[in-house]
């Protein structure tokens, strides 16, 4: 084998030794325009109405659950330059709002990037026969988070994400996280290695500042179950426009085996781990070569310059390149 | 084309985009979905339409029926979905499935008020082809739970074993 096809071996073997360092996969419009923020200071606002539930949670303040609201902002943070030195992104915390409006008005002046605690389901708040059921409306109308049928209610969070269709900009994004209002029906349980998907009124979002052991009721104190901080950091990376690394129920893609588990956007989540908090290295790589420091936004679906690879981003398909590569780089070496 | 610089190519082309899709999902079952939906039908998505709601985009999709599984939804099932294309303007809920004229589709719906929504939003669509059904689920997220015995989580799978489970679904 020849000097020049060693050190190009070499540099393979250590993008296979280092698999998810170009695993980020950009979020596309369904015309394959991948989405971006045009500023690169974004806002964000919080509606703070969250009534008291998990201990880790609340504390004594004007605002029930004000660790709540930090975990979020925690969140966007650890997406920012002022973490991440690869970028000049700002999301910026524009304060408390009581609009409780998702969505995008696009005769507005201006629009709330919203982070909202829906609390409670719709189906309990609105009556079968309101027609905001008809009109998609519930959930803005009540403040609820919108289950029209039983299986509605394994939805944890959801990010709206209203983009120009052609070119993938954003102009508006919220997030609705399916929260617990505190009120426990007699007999209700978390039952964490049960079968129901049908929680009393919401998830038992908690707010602990280490993983702690899991826990088995709503309202328990001590414990972890779904982390807020963790979730929030993972809808805030397709808030800035990164999908997942690889698809469920694909063989790169198995919750228990994928080298890309690590990853903040990786799509599954442990109840009570809390280690998503923090971005790994791909999905700092993501979120600086879309929104590099010093440089221009990454807005075309092929990166012109520069590192980051193809639009993609190498993509789940990053591994299966460098494998297919040093297949390649093997052959040609025998031929010599 | 020579076999090295064949395999170079097929190498470049391995990372392909992918859709957007955010929401976290609990995970949940096949059968708990079925049990839960007021039918289950197979069909070929007919039409598919997006309007304005306030300041939501929501999209009105008619399935002809081509077999129900469970209930009685008649030749043509309508349903509300969010999300949707309007004008230049598109709005991506993560957590709904989307549906295309012509796809042929597995749903899960039920009615709340006067219209048919999709149970367990991107949960409760599978796209049939070649014989497979995938769940609208490829950049969901999940928190993976047990199941109960001999039930299967909701993914990609044949249409006969779908169809097995939906119907033996109690």
């Amino acid at each position: 084998m020849s000097p020049r096809t060693v050190r190009l071996a070499a540099a393979l073997a250590a993008l296979l030794l280092a698999p998810a360092a170009r695993a980020y996969v950009r979020s596309t419009s369904r015309e394959g325009a991948p989405f971006y923020w045009q500023e690169r200071k974004v806002g964000y606002q919080i509606n703070p109405r969250r009534g008291p539930s998990a201990p880790s949670c609340s504390d004594a303040s004007q605002y029930a659950d004000t660790a709540a609201i930090e975990a979020v902002r925690a969140a966007f943070r650890t997406w920012t330059g002022a973490v991440q030195d690869c970028t000049d992104l700002e999301l910026l915390d524009q304060g408390f709002t009581d609009v409780a409006t998702v969505g995008f008005d696009p005769r507005a002046a201006r629009n709330e990037n919203l982070v909202i605690f829906r609390e409670g389901w719709c189906s309990e708040v609105a009556l079968p026969a309101d027609a905001c059921w008809d009109s998609g409306t519930c959930a803005n109308t009540y403040d609820c988070f919108e289950d029209a049928l039983p299986a509605d209610r394994a939805t944890i969070a959801i990010t709206t994400v209203t983009h120009d269709a052609h070119s993938g900009r954003i102009y508006d994004a919220d997030i609705e996280l399916a929260d617990w209002r505190g009120q426990l029906p007699a007999g209700s349980s978390l039952s964490p290695g049960g079968v129901s998907t049908q929680p009393p009124d919401g998830w038992y979002f908690t707010c602990t500042p280490a993983a702690q052991p899991p826990c088995s009721a709503y309202g328990q104190s001590g414990c972890t179950y779904v982390d807020l901080q963790s979730n929030a950091t993972h809808e805030i990376g397709h808030f800035i426009g990164l999908a997942h690394p690889c698809t469920l129920g694909n063989s790169d893609c198995n919750p228990k085996t994928s080298v890309y588990r690590p990853l903040v956007m990786f799509p599954a989540a442990t109840l009570g781990d809390v280690s998503k908090r923090t971005l790994t290295d791909d999905d700092r790589a993501g979120l600086c070569a879309i929104y590099p420091f010093g440089g221009a936004t990454w807005t075309s679906p092929v990166k012109a310059s520069g590192g980051g690879g193809c639009a993609s981003g190498g993509g789940a398909g990053g591994l299966a390149s460098a494998l297919l590569a040093l297949v390649a780089l093997a052959r040609r070496g025998r031929r010599r | 084309m020579k076999p090295t610089a064949a395999l170079l190519l097929a190498s470049l082309l391995a990372g392909a985009p992918s859709a957007a899709r955010a929401a976290t999902f609990l995970e949940t079952s096949v059968e708990e979905t079925a049990r839960t939906s007021e039918t289950v039908v197979r069909g070929v998505v007919e039409r598919v339409g997006s309007r304005w709601a306030g300041s939501r985009i929501l999209t009105e999709v008619v399935v002809r029926v081509t077999s129900a599984w469970k209930g009685r939804p008649g030749e043509r099932l309508t349903l509300l979905v969010p999300g949707g294309t309007v004008g230049d303007l598109a709005q991506e809920v993560d957590a709904a499935p989307t549906f295309e004229e012509g796809e042929e589709v597995v749903v899960f719906a039920g009615r709340r008020g006067h219209t048919y929504r999709v149970n367990g939003l991107a949960l409760g669509k599978y796209r049939i082809e070649d014989g497979m059904a995938t769940p609208g689920t490829a950049g969901a997220r999940f928190a993976p739970r047990g199941l109960a015995a001999g039930e299967r989580a909701v993914g990609r799978m044949s249409v006969v074993e779908l169809e097995q489970r939906v119907r033996s679904a109690r």
